[in-house]
C-alpha cells in the first residue's frame, strides 16, 4: 500500500512526465537581453537594437576575453515583433526579464512617438523600473556599443554612470520607465530623461581591443536632461542646468558650485542640501512660486587670497558669495524653463494640486502657460561648516610676500 | 520436590545442553543443593566471591544450614536477589546474568544478581558530540546506562521499570521517567506500543523506534528521538518525557517529541543564552535550506528567472551554457552521486576511507565539472544543502529532509517556484494537523 504522501509523489512524477511545462526554460539556453535601443527606422518604422549579454564571459573558467555583450539590429514596425522575430538573427530564445536600459533616439522623442512605451509597460516580462535614457540623434547604436576599458556591458555602465553622476554632483538622475509614464500622463509636472551622447564615436571603440588602449578616444557622455512638454521632447538642459534643476527636486542632494571671487579666480564649494521648501500660491490672479533651499557647505578649494582668514567675517563673505551664485543659477534655470520651453518640469502644478485642488482644477488645462507667467522667488541659505584641514590658505602668505617684495 | 535427582534432571533440561550453562552440585550442610548460572552472563569469579565463598565460610564456622532465606539474610545481606517459584522462572532470571541456588526440600529458588561480564568502557558520544557539557555517552550495558541517568537525577521520583520484549532475543528494556511529571497518557500509550511489538528480534533502539511506530510508520515526521547523551536523556526525563533504554544499545529513545525539540538541544543550556538563541536560528535556517534549496534552485533556473538579480542570473546562465543535461536531471544526478558517496563512506572499512574521499572529490568536484558534464552551480547547491543537512545531528530529521527535498524538486520541475510554495503550504497543513503521542499537537512549541 502506498500512503497518501506516496500517492502525492506519484502524482507529481506523473505531472512531470505528462504535463507540457509550458513555462519551462533552461537558463543556459537563454539570450539575456540587457539593453534595448530604439531609433527611427530606415526601411520600417523603427530600428531596434538588442544588446545581448555574452554570459560565458561572466564565468571564470569559460571566459574567452571577448566583449561581454553584442548588439543585434533589426527593422520593425512594432516593438513586440522583436520578441518573436528576434531569432531570425539570433540563435537562442530572447529573455527580456533582465532588461536594464532602454535608449531612445532624440528624433523619436521630439516627434512625440511614445507608442514604444505601451509595449514596454504592457509586457509581463519587462520590469517597469527599467531605466530610460534619451540619446542624441543617430547615436543609439554607438551608445549601446561603445565599451569602457573594463569591457562592462554598456547598459550596466550607463546605469552606473548616471547613478554616480547623481550621487556625486546631482547632475542627472536615472529615470524609471514607470515614473516617466506617470509624469507624461499626469498634469502638473512634465518629465525629464537623462540625455546621452557618445563623444567621438569610432568603429574601434566597439571592439574588445579598445580596452588595450591607454587613451580611449570615445566616451559615453552625459549631456544633461531632455525636457518634455505635452509628451514631446522640447529641449535639452546641459549638465549644470540639470544640476540646478535637481537642487529643487532632490532632498539631501550633494553637489558643488564654482563661484567667481575675482578676476578669473574661483572657489569651489561643496553643498549638501539640508532644507527644501517649495510653495505655490496665487496672488492677485498670478501664480507665485517660492523656492527656499538650505545647504550645509564645505569650502574645497580657493584661488583668491584673503578669503580664508580665520576672521569669521571673511567666511561670512564666502557664504554670501556662494548664496548669490546658487540663487542666480537656480533662478536662471527656472526662468529659462519659463521663457524658452514653458514646461513645468519642477512639479509646481502637482504641488498646487496637493495644496489647493479647487484652484488647480481651474488652471489645470493651461498649467504650463500659468507656470510660464509665474513670479518666482528663490532664497538660498548656505552655512559653511568646514573649510578643509587648513584654516588660512598658503596663497595668503604668497600674496603678502609678493607685496612685501614690491615695497 | 520429592525426588532430588528429578529436580536436577529438570534443571539440566531447562538450561539445555549449551557449553556456557554451569550446573554445580553443592553441599548445603547436610542438605544437597544445586547452583546454576550462565558463565557467559555471570562471571565465574563473581559467583565465587558473592555466593560460594560466603556459603563456605558460614558452613565452616560451624553454622548449620537451615534454609535459603536464613543463609541469604545472614551472608548475602546487601546483594539484590529474588525468589523464583519454579525452575522455568529461575532459568529466565539466569538468562539476565543471575545465579540460582536450589536447595533440597525447598520449593522456591534463590536467585542472586551477579553480572560482572565485561562491557565497553564509558566513552565520549560518537555521533551527538558537543563542545560543552559532560563527555559521557551511553554504552551497550543497560545497568551502566541506568546508572548514568540516575547519577544525573538523584531524585527518589525517578523510576526505572524493566520490560522484556517477546521474540527470539528477548530484549531487555528499561523505561525511565519521573513519577508525577511524566504524563500518564504518554506512558500508557508508549507501553501499549511496546506491547504491540511482535518482532523476532530487537537489537538496537533505532530498530526499537521503528517497531514502536508500528503501523504509524507512514507518519512522515519523527515523534521520537534517539539520544546518545545521558545528560540530554536526563534533561528530557526531568522535562516529563519518557526514555526507553535497551540492553545492548548505546542510545535511549525519548518520547513524545515535538517538532521544535529537533532544534532545541539540551546542550544549548551550557551555552551563553544569546549565543544559544543565535545557534537556534541558524539551525532553523539550515533546515529550511536543506529542505528547499534544490527545489528553489530549479524553480529559479527553469521558471522564475526574473526574480534573480542580474549578476546572479549572468553567473548561473554563464555556467549553464552548453550544459548537456537539463538542470532537473543534472540536480538529481548529482544528488544521487552524493547519496551514493555518503552511503559508501558510512559502510566502508576505515582503511579505504581516504581513497573513497579522493575519488568522490576528484571525480565529482573536478573531473565532471571540467569535462562539462555537470556545472559548478549544481555542485554548490548540493554541497550547500548537504552541509546544512548535518547542522541538525538527529538522523530522523535529516532523513526526512532528504526525502521531502526530492518532492520539492519534482514540484519545482513541474510548476516552478509556485510548486515550491504549494509544497510548503501542503507541508504546513500536514504538520499542523499532525499529533504526536495521545493527540498532542506536533507543531506546538515546547511540546
Amino acid at each position: 500500500m502506498i500512503g497518501r504522501f506516496g500517492r502525492g509523489l506519484l502524482l507529481l512524477a506523473a505531472c512531470s512526465i505528462l504535463a507540457g511545462c509550458w513555462d519551462y526554460r533552461e537558463i543556459g539556453d537563454e539570450l539575456i537581453v540587457t539593453g534595448m535601443g530604439i531609433a527611427p527606422g530606415k526601411e520600417e518604422k523603427y530600428t531596434i537594437y538588442i544588446e545581448v549579454a555574452t554570459t560565458s564571459e561572466f564565468v571564470q573558467n569559460k571566459r574567452m576575453n571577448v566583449s561581454k555583450s553584442s548588439v543585434f539590429e533589426d527593422d520593425v514596425n512594432t516593438l513586440a515583433t522583436i520578441l518573436y522575430k528576434g531569432n531570425q538573427g539570433l540563435p537562442r530564445h530572447l529573455d527580456f526579464t533582465h532588461l536594464q536600459l532602454v535608449a531612445i533616439d532624440e528624433a523619436l522623442l521630439r516627434d512625440g512617438d511614445l507608442a514604444v512605451f505601451d509595449f514596454l509597460e504592457r509586457s509581463r516580462d519587462i520590469r517597469n523600473i527599467l531605466d530610460v535614457v534619451a540619446v542624441k540623434s543617430g547615436m543609439v547604436k554607438d551608445v549601446l556599443t561603445t565599451v569602457y576599458t573594463d569591457l562592462t556591458i554598456p547598459s550596466y555602465r550607463i546605469r552606473d554612470q548616471i547613478d554616480q553622476f547623481e550621487k556625486q554632483w546631482g547632475g542627472d538622475r536615472p529615470t524609471h520607465m514607470q515614473e516617466f509614464i506617470r509624469l507624461t500622463s499626469e498634469v502638473g509636472q512634465e518629465p525629464v530623461l537623462p540625455m546621452l551622447q557618445v563623444k567621438n564615436p569610432t568603429e574601434e571603440s566597439q571592439t574588445a581591443d579598445f580596452a588595450k588602449k591607454q587613451e580611449p578616444a570615445s566616451y559615453i557622455w552625459i549631456l544633461g536632461s531632455a525636457i518634455f512638454k505635452d509628451g514631446k521632447m522640447t529641449g535639452i538642459l546641459n549638465a549644470a542646468e540639470s544640476r540646478d534643476y535637481f537642487a529643487t527636486q532632490r532632498s539631501f542632494l550633494t553637489t558643488s558650485y564654482e563661484v567667481a571671487c575675482g578676476d578669473d579666480k574661483y572657489f569651489n564649494i561643496f553643498l549638501n542640501q539640508r532644507r527644501k521648501r517649495i510653495q505655490v500660491r496665487y496672488a492677485s490672479g498670478r501664480p507665485r512660486l517660492d523656492v527656499h533651499l538650505g545647504f550645509m557647505a564645505r569650502l574645497d578649494g580657493i584661488q583668491c587670497a584673503g578669503l580664508t582668514q580665520s576672521d569669521p567675517t571673511t567666511l561670512d563673505r564666502v557664504e554670501r558669495m556662494a548664496e548669490r551664485e546658487v540663487h542666480k543659477r537656480v533662478l536662471g534655470t527656472i526662468r529659462k524653463l519659463q521663457r524658452e520651453y514653458g514646461s513645468d518640469i519642477y512639479g509646481f502644478g502637482s504641488l498646487l494640486r496637493q495644496t489647493d485642488y479647487r484652484w488647480f482644477k481651474e488652471v489645470k488645462d493651461r498649467w504650463n502657460k500659468e507656470f510660464a507667467r509665474a513670479d518666482v522667488t528663490v532664497t538660498v541659505d548656505i552655512g559653511l561648516v568646514r573649510s578643509g584641514v587648513r584654516s588660512d590658505s598658503f596663497l595668503d602668505a604668497v600674496e603678502k610676500n609678493r607685496k612685501d617684495a614690491k615695497d | 520436590m520429592n525426588d532430588w535427582s528429578e529436580t536436577e534432571a529438570s534443571v539440566r533440561e531447562a538450561l539445555g545442553s549449551t557449553d556456557d550453562a554451569v550446573v554445580n552440585r553443592i553441599a548445603l550442610g547436610d542438605k544437597r543443593g544445586l547452583l546454576f548460572y550462565f558463565s557467559s552472563l555471570a562471571a565465574t569469579e563473581q559467583v565465587a566471591a558473592k555466593l560460594t565463598q560466603p556459603l563456605n565460610e558460614r558452613l565452616s564456622n560451624g553454622n548449620a544450614f537451615e534454609s535459603l532465606e536464613s543463609f541469604r539474610s545472614a551472608c548475602l545481606g546487601g546483594l539484590p536477589h529474588r525468589y523464583a517459584s519454579d525452575i522455568g522462572q529461575a532459568v529466565e532470571f539466569t538468562l539476565q546474568g543471575d545465579a540460582a541456588v536450589v536447595a533440597e526440600g525447598e520449593s522456591s529458588i534463590l536467585v542472586v544478581q551477579i553480572g560482572g561480564v565485561p562491557t565497553r568502557a564509558i566513552g565520549e558520544p560518537k555521533v551527538q558530540t558537543s563542545i560543552f557539557g559532560p563527555k559521557e555517552g551511553f554504552v551497550e550495558s543497560l545497568d551502566i546506562n541506568i546508572s548514568l541517568v540516575r547519577r544525573r537525577i538523584r531524585n527518589a521520583n525517578l523510576r526505572f521499570r524493566s520490560i522484556r520484549l517477546g521474540g527470539g532475543n528477548r530484549a531487555k528494556l528499561s523505561l525511565a521517567y519521573m513519577e508525577g511529571k511524566a504524563e500518564e497518557e504518554s506512558l500508557r500509550e508508549l507501553l501499549q506500543r511496546v506491547e504491540r511489538i511482535h518482532s523476532e528480534s530487537t537489537f538496537d533502539t533505532n530498530q526499537l523506534m521503528q517497531q514502536l511506530y508500528g503501523k504509524k510508520k507512514s507518519k512522515l515526521f519523527p515523534v521520537m528521538l534517539n539520544i546518545e547523551r545521558p545528560d540530554a536523556a536526563a534533561h528530557y526525563i526531568l522535562e516529563g518525557k519518557i526514555a526507553l533504554l535497551e540492553d545492548g544499545s548505546p542510545y535511549a529513545v525519548v518520547a513524545p517529541i515535538a517538532f521544535d525539540d529537533f532544534f532545541h538541544f539540551p546542550e544549548d543550556r551550557y551555552m551563553f543564552p544569546a549565543a544559544a538563541k543565535a545557534v537556534l536560528a541558524l539551525r532553523y535556517i539550515a533546515f529550511i535550506i536543506a529542505l528547499l534549496l534544490p527545489g528553489v534552485y530549479i524553480g529559479l533556473a527553469n521558471y522564475n528567472v526574473e526574480i534573480l538579480p542580474i549578476s546572479l542570473m549572468m553567473a548561473i546562465a554563464g555556467q549553464r551554457t552548453d550544459a548537456p543535461f537539463p538542470s532537473v536531471i543534472e540536480l538529481l544526478l548529482v544528488e544521487l552521486i552524493f547519496e551514493l558517496i555518503w552511503e559508501a563512506t558510512t559502510r566502508m572499512p576505515r582503511a579505504v576511507g581516504g581513497a573513497l574521499t579522493i575519488v568522490g572529490a576528484l571525480v565529482i568536484g573536478q573531473a565532471a565539472v571540467e569535462a562539462g558534464i555537470i556545472t559548478n552551480i549544481i555542485i554548490i547547491v548540493v554541497a550547500m544543502r548537504a552541509v546544512t543537512g548535518y547542522v541538525i545531528p538527529y538522523d530522523e530529521m535529516v532523513f526526512l529532509a532528504r526525502f521531502l527535498r526530492v518532492a520539492f524538486v519534482l514540484a519545482a520541475a513541474v510548476f516552478g517556484l509556485y510548486g515550491v510554495f504549494l509544497g510548503i503550504a501542503a507541508l504546513i497543513c500536514y504538520v499542523t494537523n499532525l499529533r504526536s503521542f495521545h493527540d498532542k499537537p506536533y507543531f506546538q512549541s515546547g511540546g
